[in-house]
């Protein structure tokens, strides 16, 4: 059996905590303690575990068979590593975390396996607060920029064929827009399109077409710089170009900047971002209707903007 | 229905923040002289933006060292934090807000500059500076603002006549007194705490109303309880 072990050593004053004498404060945090080793050691396991509360200063432990006590482990690796996506087992992790870093008592922390200890304490309270991992990346979906001859267009269910690079990339779009394109049968064409990525194959949708390479590597150069920047920096990236293309009366391009969101795959303070910017212009006609469609999609994400 | 019991469970100091992403209504002093501002915490950060009667400040804090009541607004969720404190970013930049008892609907805008529709300039008490913000970032109106009369205001003649003296000095452009006059109100920090209680926008006069008597008695005593505490971030007393 391995272990996970909690101790509270000393209280405020300096004293030794034992279990016949506790202040306030050593009780209130046993009792927390003991409820987040529990919830800790169940997300791993329902049956096999055992608790204990002991004497030696104040002592919570929790034995498990030596393979459940290995997840645990790596379970709080992850959190310490910024890697965990459990929210519940991060928020355990987290109160325990609260009580090592207030001031006052003193604690120990360790795994237990076999004759090794590993000390968890100072991992624990030197660690930034815990945190469950972001998940604001598209996933397997993303948004390409693709530049090639354009083969074929056309057909039942319409698609575009075009050479990127010596390979040849199909586009799934409308009728509609088949019958926009068909003019660059046999030429260069540059366009954007949404990609859902599965089991290492990519199929795409047409987002948007560009008239002129300018266009094109404006907009990809845009998208990638948002895409790569930190959090709120991309944002007031995105503040700044529209900003300064509605400054120029340039709607035209911030339609097609609009159109490169005007999808689910994107994060709701992006979208919302992109609503408070183009707020003084909702009814402006190049952008009235992919704004809608924006707020359209936020309100599927977040219910009713009304 | 709220009661004593959940209202000051809602109203947190800054030891009973919660550690996720959240954008929340700051109020500060006492039921007197109050101040509010808005808190944003993002990616472990905790920031503070309001206006203080002088400066629009938006800064870093450390919720240690600092004491003051949130009542988190529910109708900013926590995945439009980051949007939020990026518009708030582009505000500070921009906002140059007088100090004045008006608010008509106004807000900031994509530029992160003051819009209003009536031609109000840019004067406002520290809680309409958070509603403008508020009020620029969501498509719906945040309240019936019309409902706060300038009954709302104390002493509204003679607040009144010394602000037009002082508005209209050194200036050929005088300002049209009807519609200052027309748009003179207060919301208190108080009633503007209590608008966080809603979720269903806009937020009237009688929802506050019906609720703001118990929010003041529940932020008194909360306010007893951290009576005792260290520095406290830069206010003015007259909201």
């Amino acid at each position: 059996m391995a272990k996970l072990e909690f101790k509270v050593v000393r209280d405020g004053n300096g004293n030794k905590v034992t279990l016949e004498n506790m202040t306030l404060a050593a009780t209130d945090a046993v009792i927390k303690l003991l409820k987040n080793i529990t919830s800790i050691v169940t997300t791993r396991t329902a049956k096999d575990a055992i608790f204990k509360i002991t004497e030696g200063s104040a002592t919570v432990t929790a034995e498990a068979p030596d393979v459940v006590m290995e997840k645990i482990e790596k379970d709080f690796n992850d959190i310490i590593a910024g890697k965990a996506t459990d929210k519940n087992l991060v928020d355990h992790w987290r109160e325990i975390q609260t009580l090592f870093k207030a001031n006052g008592l003193q604690y120990e922390a360790s795994f237990y396996r076999g004759s090794n200890r590993r000390d968890l304490a100072t991992e624990i309270k030197s660690n930034k607060r815990f945190r469950t991992k972001s998940e604001r990346s598209m996933g397997t979906f993303s948004l390409e920029f693709l530049s090639g001859k354009m083969m074929e267009v056309g057909g039942q269910k319409p698609n575009v064929h075009m050479q990127v690079d010596g390979k040849e990339v199909i586009i799934s779009c409308d009728e509609t827009e088949a019958k926009k394109v068909i003019i660059f049968l046999y030429q260069q064409l540059h366009l954007s399109a949404w990609c859902t990525s599965k089991g290492g194959v990519s199929t795409y949708e047409l987002c948007d077409f560009y008239l002129t390479s300018e266009t094109f590597d404006y907009l990809r150069g845009i998208f990638t710089t948002y895409i790569n920047s930190p959090s709120v920096d991309r944002l007031e990236f995105l503040h700044e170009v529209v900003y300064d293309l509605m400054q120029s009366q340039d709607f035209g391009n911030v339609a097609k900047l609009l159109r490169l969101f005007e999808s689910p795959i994107h994060d709701v303070s992006t979208l919302r971002t992109l609503l408070v910017i183009t707020k003084g212009f909702k009814d402006h006609d190049s952008i009235a209707d992919v704004r809608a469609n924006i707020k359209t999609i936020l309100e599927g994400k977040i219910g009713s903007l009304v | 229905m709220y009661t004593n019991n959940s209202v000051n469970s809602e109203l947190r100091d800054t030891t009973e923040l919660p550690d996720n992403d959240f954008v929340g209504i700051l109020f500060h002093g006492n039921l007197e002289q109050s101040h509010a501002g808005l808190v944003i915490s993002f990616d472990e950060h905790l920031y503070v933006f309001h206006y203080d009667a002088t400066d629009v400040i938006l800064q870093e804090l450390s919720p240690v060292k600092y004491s003051f009541i949130v009542k988190l607004l529910p109708i900013i969720r926590k995945d439009e934090v980051e949007a939020f404190l990026a518009h708030c970013k582009r505000i500070s930049k921009t906002a140059k807000p007088k100090y004045g008892f008006f608010y008509a609907g106004s807000f900031y805008n994509e530029e992160g500059k003051y819009f209003s529709e009536l031609g109000i300039e840019e004067y406002m008490t520290c809680v309409g500076f958070c509603i403008n913000v508020v009020q620029g970032f969501i498509e719906e109106d945040y309240i019936l603002y019309r409902e706060w009369t300038e009954d709302t205001k104390a002493n509204a003649d003679s607040y009144f006549e010394r602000f037009v003296e002082q508005a209209n000095a050194g200036r050929d452009d005088k300002i049209n007194e009807e519609l200052y006059r027309k748009n003179l109100r207060r919301i208190t920090p108080a009633e503007y705490t209590t608008s966080g209680f809603y979720t269903s926008l806009p937020i009237s006069k009688s929802d506050v109303d019906t609720i703001v008597e118990l929010v003041k008695e529940c932020l008194k005593q909360k306010l007893v309880a951290i009576q005792a505490t260290v520095s406290q971030p830069r206010s003015d007393t007259t909201s």
